[in-house]
């Protein structure tokens, strides 16, 4: 083996550490030079500066450091230069200017030496622009994050630590619980429960299952600082370290008081709804816009006899006698093209078809409605199958009455004409009997003859009481102002007049103003004006009034004589067609009168009552 | 002369003793329904022939009639230029409010209810008859106009 002479090898060695100088200076990634302390010029610049600045290594022998320092960075170097820097390392950082003017941030460290005999400094620099740009982009966003948590107000969003104290608090956690922030950091989370939860260890469960599982969604009642609880929506999530060692958690809050209401409400109107449609009486059936039944109710079911399961998803048709079907399909199509209705939103009477085939009618309630773009048509339907037989039914009796009356008309009328004819001509050739042949019969003879005239006249007079009274109920019932004591004055006049021998005190209340028919009160106040001149015929002085007066409350008119009166027991026969308390003998009558009274004032709406007693007149009420 | 429309014998037969014994001084023809009533006032039917410039001074006109009804004679004579203005008392048994108003606006002169009592018949007929005969003034006959 072949040994090199000492100083040959002390030359290898230098030469050979000076390679590997050279190599870590030159290939070192970072941009690294030497300059001269005194001088500031650069001594030596490695391959990675030469990149990254852009100078070839002739042009940065040529400069000092200050030529790549920006340039308000240039007195800073001054002072940091002269500091000795023997066996450490300094560490800086500053702003370089590459050849193209471009700044860099950079981190130096440098370290003295004595290079080619002059102190010298090297000066190892790492472009740090990047990763200040990122940092700064990173603070930036969580400024703005932190920002924005603080500032949601929906949202309680807050920390906790591992022990489940509050360490972050934002304007939402605020908002929801009542607390500001200073009143509740360091409190713990159990502050938040009722205090029920608090006795069952639920904050702690909570904790420990996030911290286990990492996450924990809750909804329940919380307590605000107020002691009023909310429903809350709870999203515990445990925060953990890189190496997996728990920091704490975050928790984010929302109250649902009111979604949680109006779900409850929306349930219960949904529930209403729901046992509405089950249980309501009427067909209840939807259908889409192709016309497809899409719900049917139990009501449905029951009406049609289709069962739901056999009604959805069939056409409307189906429900349909054959010959509506065209129709309806027009209309559905009209309304979906036009949205002109011809029956949405009305009410109609149509016909049914059974399951079985029997049709029936119906009374039909249409209503369309929008639901994700979707129309749909509901419809109440309503089986009028009795309500029509009930309608026919009235139908036929108001003809059968009408008919009935037709015929009273005609009875009245012929009765009018044709009974009083043979009347007259029996009247009438008894009197012509007794005129030209009186002579030839005895007084027993002309007696019978007298009494058969005075029955046909007593008859003509029961036609005519009577026509008056069927009158009164098949007149038209006028409602007009009527004064009552004017008409009073002219029919006491009247009887005045056919009795001028009679001594009768007349007391008629002025002013007796009522709304009625004043053809039917005239009858009114005829019969029972008459009546009480006939029934105080006896008096050689008798008196007469009317008068008006309250009763409970009630107008009443009542008219009073000092005549004979009646048997108090027998005032609710006097308004019955027919009925006399007296014969013909005393006081002529054909027992009509009051009946026709009493018929008229029920027509008005009021009623008629009498006072009497024997022989100590009479009073007749009425109201209107 | 009186035109008596009548179909009741009997009221005919009192009419016309109603009349006589109050001696109205009248010819009386009688019509027994609404039909020969039209035939005799237009010369038609049974009368054809007759003089239709005798027209009756006053007609009493039944309402309830066989055929053509009382009413409907009164239109047919309201309707006709001849008979237009002829006097037409109605004298019927009826006092319906109907009859009266439908016999007033078809033209009637006047509406005479007839009484059941004979005495009262009587007296009607009596004033009727001298009212429409001596008293009134008849109208002008068409053919003087």
């Amino acid at each position: 083996m072949k040994t090199a002479p000492a100083h040959q090898l002390s030359d290898e060695v230098l030469r050979d550490s000076e390679q590997r100088y050279r190599l870590l200076f030159e290939e070192n990634p970072h941009p690294t030079w030497v300059f001269d302390v005194e001088t500031l010029r650069i001594l030596d610049v490695n391959r990675a500066a030469i990149r990254s600045y852009g100078y070839s290594r002739e042009e940065f022998l040529t400069l000092t450091i200050q030529d790549l320092r920006a340039p308000e960075d240039v007195p800073a170097l001054r002072e940091e230069v002269p500091t000795p820097a023997a066996h450490r390392q300094i560490p800086g950082r500053s702003t370089h200017r590459k050849r193209n003017g471009t700044l860099i941030d950079v981190e130096t460290s440098a370290h003295d030496v004595v290079y080619v005999g002059r102190q010298a400094r090297v000066v190892v620099a790492t472009d740090i622009t990047h990763r200040l740009r990122v940092e700064a982009a990173l603070r930036r966003s969580e400024e703005r994050f932190r920002l924005m948590v603080e500032g949601v107000k929906d949202y309680g969003i807050f920390m906790l630590d591992p022990e489940g104290r509050v360490v972050s608090w934002n304007a939402g956690a605020e908002r929801i619980s009542g607390y500001r922030a200073e009143e509740v950091l360091g409190s713990d989370l159990s502050i938040f429960f009722p205090p029920e939860d608090v006795a069952r260890g639920q904050p702690r469960h909570e904790l420990s299952v996030a911290a286990a599982e990492g996450r924990l969604e809750d909804q329940g009642w919380r307590v605000r600082k107020d002691g009023t609880r909310f429903w809350a929506d709870v999203v515990l999530t445990a925060l953990r370290n890189a190496s997996g060692n728990l920091r704490g958690f975050s928790k984010v809050t929302r109250d649902l008081t009111e979604r949680r209401r109006v779900e409850e409400a929306l349930r219960d109107s949904e529930e209403r709804f729901r046992s509405l449609v089950e249980t309501a009486h009427d067909a209840i059936v939807s259908a889409d816009s192709q016309g497809d039944i899409v719900s049917f109710n139990p009501a449905a079911e029951r009406i049609f006899g289709y069962s739901k399961d056999e009604a959805l998803g069939r056409p409307l048709t189906l429900l349909m006698p054959e010959r509506f079907r065209q129709p309806h399909w027009q209309g559905l199509r009209r309304f979906l093209v036009t949205s002109q209705a011809r029956m949405v939103g009305t009410t109609v009477e149509m016909v049914g078809r059974r399951k079985d085939g029997a049709e029936f009618p119906l009374e039909l309630s249409l209503a369309s409605w929008k639901s994700k773009d979707c129309t749909f048509f509901t419809g109440i339907l309503t089986d009028i199958t009795e309500r029509k037989k009930a309608e026919n039914e009235i139908r036929e009796r108001s003809a059968q009455l009408q008919a009935a009356n037709a015929e009273l008309e005609a009875f009245s009328y012929s009765v009018s004409h044709d009974l009083r004819a043979p009347l007259r001509a029996i009247d009438g050739f008894s009197q012509a009997f007794l005129e030209d042949y009186g002579n030839q019969v005895d007084e027993t003879g002309k007696d019978y003859l007298r009494r058969v005239r005075a029955a046909t006249q007593r008859m003509g007079l029961l036609i005519d009481d009577l026509l008056d009274l069927s009158r009164v109920t098949r007149a038209e019932m006028r409602r007009e102002p009527v004064d009552l004591s004017a008409l009073a004055h002219s029919i006491v006049t009247e009887l005045s007049n056919a009795h001028p021998s009679r001594q009768v005190d007349l007391v008629i209340a002025d002013g007796l103003k009522v709304e009625g028919d004043p053809r039917l009160l005239r009858l009114v106040l005829e019969n029972l004006l008459g009546n009480a001149w006939k029934f105080t015929a006896n008096r050689s002085h008798a008196r007469i009034e009317l008068q008006r007066f309250e009763e409970d409350g009630q107008t009443a008119y009542c008219v009073r004589d000092d005549g004979a009166g009646f048997d108090p027991r027998y005032a609710q026969r006097l308004f019955g067609a027919f009925q006399r308390l007296h014969t013909v003998a005393e006081f002529p009558g054909t027992g009509i009168g009051l009946a026709t009274v009493q018929r008229i004032i029920h027509r008005h709406g009021g009623r008629v009552w009498a006072e009497g007693a024997p022989d100590a007149g009479a009073a007749f009420y009425f109201t209107l | 002369m009186i035109l008596l429309v009548e179909d009741n014998p009997d009221d005919e037969a009192l009419t016309m003793r109603a009349l006589r014994s109050n001696n109205v001084p009248s010819d009386l023809v009688v019509a027994r329904d609404g039909a020969e009533a039209l035939e005799y006032l237009f010369a038609t039917g049974r009368y054809t022939g007759r003089d239709a410039s005798l027209m009756p001074q006053v007609i009493f006109l039944d309402l309830k009639l066989p055929r053509i009804d009382g009413l409907e004679v009164l239109r047919r004579m309201r309707a006709n230029e001849g008979t237009r203005l002829l006097p037409v008392v109605i004298l019927t048994s009826s006092n319906e409010e109907k009859d009266r108003g439908e016999g007033y606006s078809l033209g009637a002169n006047s509406y005479v209810r007839k009484p059941v009592d004979f005495a009262q018949f009587n007296e009607a007929v009596r004033q009727l008859g001298l009212y429409w005969l001596l008293l009134n003034e008849p109208p002008p006959s068409p053919r003087g106009v």
